[in-house]
C-alpha cells in the first residue's frame, strides 16, 4: 500500500536523523578507554562520569554560565531595541524606510569573518574585550535584525485597527505601548495587567495561535445585561471591554456606551437577522471584522482598511455565521454624535 | 494593510539604528581603513591605494574558494530542496503522529552549529565512529573511509552533515505551506481524477512557491557563509579542498595576519553577499504578489 511505504520511508529517514545524536549519547555514557578501546553499538559499561565532570569541573560549567549571561543580556536588548523598530516598520511609512529594513537585512547576511577584526579593534578601543557585554553587543549585529524582521511581521498580522481604537480613545503613543489596558468591566475576566505589548509580544513570541483559535468563546456574554451595567458609565469614559474570557485578542474589543447597536444573540434568536460585516483578511488569514446594522444608523470607523469583501451573514447563535461573529477582532459601533464628528 | 505616513516613526528606529552602527558600520569602515593601507604595526601604516583589491581579485585561491562555494552551495540546494519537499508529503496530516514528526524533525535545528560538527566527527571517524566503522566494514571503497585522507569523503561528511542539519528546516517549511491548502482543491483534484502527480505538479507545488522561494534563499545565503562545519570537520582541508570563503577569509586574517588582503577580501565577500541579499529581498517583496489579487 502507498501510504505505508510513505511511512516507512519516513521513519527511515528519521532514523538517520536520529543516529548521529544516538552515537553521541552512546559516546557519552562511556569512558574514554572504552570508546577507543571496544567498538560497540551500545553502552556496557555505563558510566555517569563524563557527566559529572562537566557539571563539577569549573572549566566546563563556567562555559554554560557565561553563555546564559551574554544570551539572556542579548535577548534583553535585542527585544528593546527591535520592538520599536519592529512597530515603526509595520505601521508607519517613513523616509527610507525601505531602504533602512534592507539595510538592517544586510547585517544578518553579513559573513561574521568579516567583522571579526575590526571586532577585536573596536572592543579594545572602548575597553569591552573580555566582557559578556562585548560578546551580547557584538551578536546585536545577527539578532537585532533577525528580531526586527520576525516581530515586523508578526505585528503587521495584528490589525491596524486596535492601535486606531487606542489613540482614538486618547492613549499616547507610550500608554498604548507600554500600559495596562485598564478594564472597567464587572463581569469580565481579565482585568487590567493586560498590556498590548504583551498581547503582541505573546502572540509573536510565545503563543503564535493566539488570534486564531482564542476566540471561540461564549458570545453571549456580551448581554443586555452587560449593556446596561455600561451605558451608566457615561459617554466620557470609553472602556476597553474583556468580555472574552479566552486569552485571545477578543479582550481588546471595546464598546463603545451606549452601544445600542449591537444585536445579541437572544435578542435575534430564531429570526434571522441579517448583518452586513466587513471582512477584512489580515495577513495570517485571520479574520478581523467591522459590522453594522443594516439601517446603517451607526457607522463603523472605515479608515485603513483594505482588502475589503462584505458578506452577508446571517445571525443566528447556532450556525456558523454565528461563529464567525464571535471571532471578530474589533467590533466598533460608534453613537450616532461620535460618527457624525468622524464624517460617517 | 495601508501604513500611516509619518517620518517620527525613525525616532523608533533610532536605537536599532544606533546599536546596529557601532556594531556594523564602525568595524565596517575599518576594514575600509585596512584595505587601503599596508599595516607594519600600532601607529606605522603606509597608504597603498587599490593594490590589496588587486591583489584579492587576482588571487587564484580566492578564485578556487569561490568556485568550492559555488559548487558546495549548488550542492546544497540540489539535495535539501527535493528531499526537504519528498519529506513534507510523507509526513501525516494530523493527530499525534505529526505532532511527533514536526518534534523529531526539528531537533538538528536546535543543535549548535559547531556540535554539529563535533558530532558529525564522531560519527564518521574511522576508529569510533558508527558510519565510519560501518562502511569501512563493508569493505566497499578503494581507500577506507576517512574524512581526513580525501577531499571526496570530507565533501562527502560535509555535504551528510550539511543535508542532515538544515533538510528540516526546509521540510518544516514546505510542511506549513502544504497544510496551506484548502482541502476543496483536493476533492476538486479528485472529481477530475487527477494523478498523484498531477495534483503535486498543479496545486502542491504552485502553491507551495512561498515557502519554497523562502527555503531556497535562506539555504543559499547561509551555505554561503558556512564557517563553523568546515572549520570544526577538517580547518578546510585535506589540502585546501573545504577551504570555502569564510574559512579562507579567516585564514588571511588571524593565521597570516595580512590584513590588508583580509579587509580587501573582506569587501568583496561583503558586496557579493550584499548583490545576493538584494535579490532576496527583491524576491521575497515580489513573491505572491499576483496571487493575492485573485
Amino acid at each position: 500500500m502507498k501510504v505505508q511505504k510513505r511511512t516507512f520511508a519516513l521513519l527511515f529517514y528519521f532514523l538517520l536523523l536520529a543516529l548521529p545524536i544516538y552515537w553521541m549519547l552512546n559516546m557519552s555514557l562511556r569512558s574514554n578507554a572504552d570508546i577507543m578501546g571496544t567498538f560497540s553499538l551500545y553502552p556496557s559499561h555505563i558510566t555517569f562520569d563524563n557527566y559529572i565532570k562537566v557539571f563539577t569541573d569549573a572549566t566546563w560549567y563556567s562555559g554554560y554560565i557565561n553563555a546564559m549571561i551574554y544570551v539572556s543580556m542579548n535577548t534583553v536588548m535585542s527585544l528593546a531595541f527591535a520592538l520599536p523598530a519592529a512597530y515603526a516598520f509595520s505601521r508607519f511609512k517613513f523616509l527610507g524606510d525601505g531602504q533602512m529594513f534592507f539595510w538592517l537585512l544586510t547585517n544578518r547576511m553579513a559573513p561574521p569573518a568579516v567583522f571579526l577584526l575590526p571586532y577585536f579593534q573596536l572592543y579594545s578601543t572602548v575597553n569591552l574585550i573580555d566582557t559578556h557585554i562585548a560578546v551580547a553587543l557584538a551578536h546585536c549585529l545577527f539578532n537585532v535584525p533577525l528580531a526586527v524582521w520576525i516581530l515586523e511581521g508578526f505585528m503587521s498580522g495584528i490589525p491596524k485597527e486596535i492601535d486606531e481604537t487606542a489613540f482614538i480613545d486618547g492613549y499616547s503613543f507610550p500608554r498604548f505601548f507600554f500600559h495596562p489596558i485598564h478594564s472597567a468591566d464587572q463581569g469580565g475576566g481579565w482585568r487590567d495587567g493586560f498590556f498590548l505589548l504583551h498581547v503582541q509580544l505573546g502572540r509573536a513570541v510565545v503563543r503564535p495561535d493566539a488570534y486564531g483559535h482564542g476566540g471561540q468563546t461564549d458570545c453571549r456574554h456580551h448581554d443586555p445585561h452587560h449593556q446596561r451595567n455600561r451605558s451608566g458609565l457615561g459617554s466620557a469614559g470609553s472602556q476597553w471591554h474583556p468580555y472574552h474570557r479566552s486569552g485571545s485578542i477578543g479582550h481588546l474589543v471595546r464598546a463603545q456606551p451606549p452601544c445600542q447597536g449591537i444585536r445579541t444573540g437572544s435578542r435575534l434568536k430564531g429570526k434571522q437577522h441579517e448583518f452586513r460585516m466587513d471582512v477584512l483578511d489580515s495577513p495570517d488569514g485571520d479574520f478581523f471584522y467591522h459590522h453594522f446594522p443594516d439601517d446603517r444608523r451607526h457607522a463603523r470607523l472605515g479608515t485603513g482598511v483594505a482588502d475589503r469583501r462584505t458578506s452577508r451573514i446571517p445571525e443566528d447563535p447556532n450556525d456558523q455565521g454565528h461563529a464567525f461573529f464571535c471571532r471578530f477582532v474589533g467590533h466598533r459601533l460608534y453613537p450616532p454624535g461620535l460618527a457624525r464628528a468622524h464624517g460617517f | 494593510m495601508e501604513k500611516w505616513a509619518d517620518n517620527k516613526a525613525w525616532f523608533l528606529v533610532l536605537p536599532v539604528f544606533v546599536v546596529v552602527a557601532f556594531s556594523a558600520i564602525i568595524p565596517l569602515m575599518t576594514v575600509v581603513n585596512y584595505s587601503i593601507q599596508d599595516i607594519f604595526g600600532p601607529g606605522n601604516a603606509v597608504f597603498v591605494g587599490t593594490e590589496w583589491f588587486k591583489q584579492m581579485l587576482t588571487d587564484t585561491r580566492l578564485h578556487d574558494a569561490l568556485g568550492r562555494q559555488f559548487i558546495f552551495s549548488g550542492l546544497v540546494l540540489l539535495i535539501e530542496i527535493p528531499l526537504g519537499i519528498l519529506i513534507a508529503l510523507a509526513m501525516p496530516k494530523k493527530g499525534w503522529s505529526a505532532s511527533a514528526s514536526l518534534v523529531t524533525l526539528a531537533i538538528p535545528l536546535l543543535i549548535p552549529w559547531n556540535v554539529i560538527g563535533t558530532i558529525w566527527i564522531i560519527f564518521t571517524r574511522p576508529d569510533i565512529g558508527l558510519f565510519g566503522v560501518g562502511i569501512n566494514s563493508l569493505d566497499l571503497l578503494k581507500v577506507p573511509f576517512d574524512h581526513t585522507a580525501r577531499p571526496i569523503y570530507a565533501w562527502f561528511t560535509l555535504m551528510a552533515m550539511e543535508v542532515w542539519h538544515w533538510t528540516p528546516l526546509v521540510a518544516l517549511l514546505c510542511y506549513a505551506g502544504l497544510r496551506a491548502i484548502p482541502e476543496a482543491y483536493y476533492q476538486a483534484a479528485k472529481i477530475d481524477g487527477a494523478s498523484a502527480w498531477a495534483v503535486f505538479q498543479y496545486i502542491q507545488l504552485p502553491k507551495m512557491r512561498g515557502v519554497l522561494t523562502i527555503a531556497i534563499l535562506l539555504r543559499w545565503m547561509d551555505s554561503f557563509l558556512i564557517y563553523a562545519e568546515p572549520f570544526a570537520l577538517t580547518g578546510g582541508g585535506p589540502g585546501n579542498s573545504t577551504t570555502f570563503l569564510s574559512i579562507y577569509l579567516v585564514k588571511l586574517a588571524t593565521g597570516q595576519f595580512d590584513l590588508g588582503p583580509a579587509a580587501a577580501f573582506s569587501l568583496i565577500y561583503f558586496l557579493i553577499i550584499l548583490l545576493f541579499c538584494f535579490i532576496f529581498y527583491q524576491v521575497l517583496l515580489n513573491v505572491g504578489k499576483g496571487e493575492k489579487i485573485s
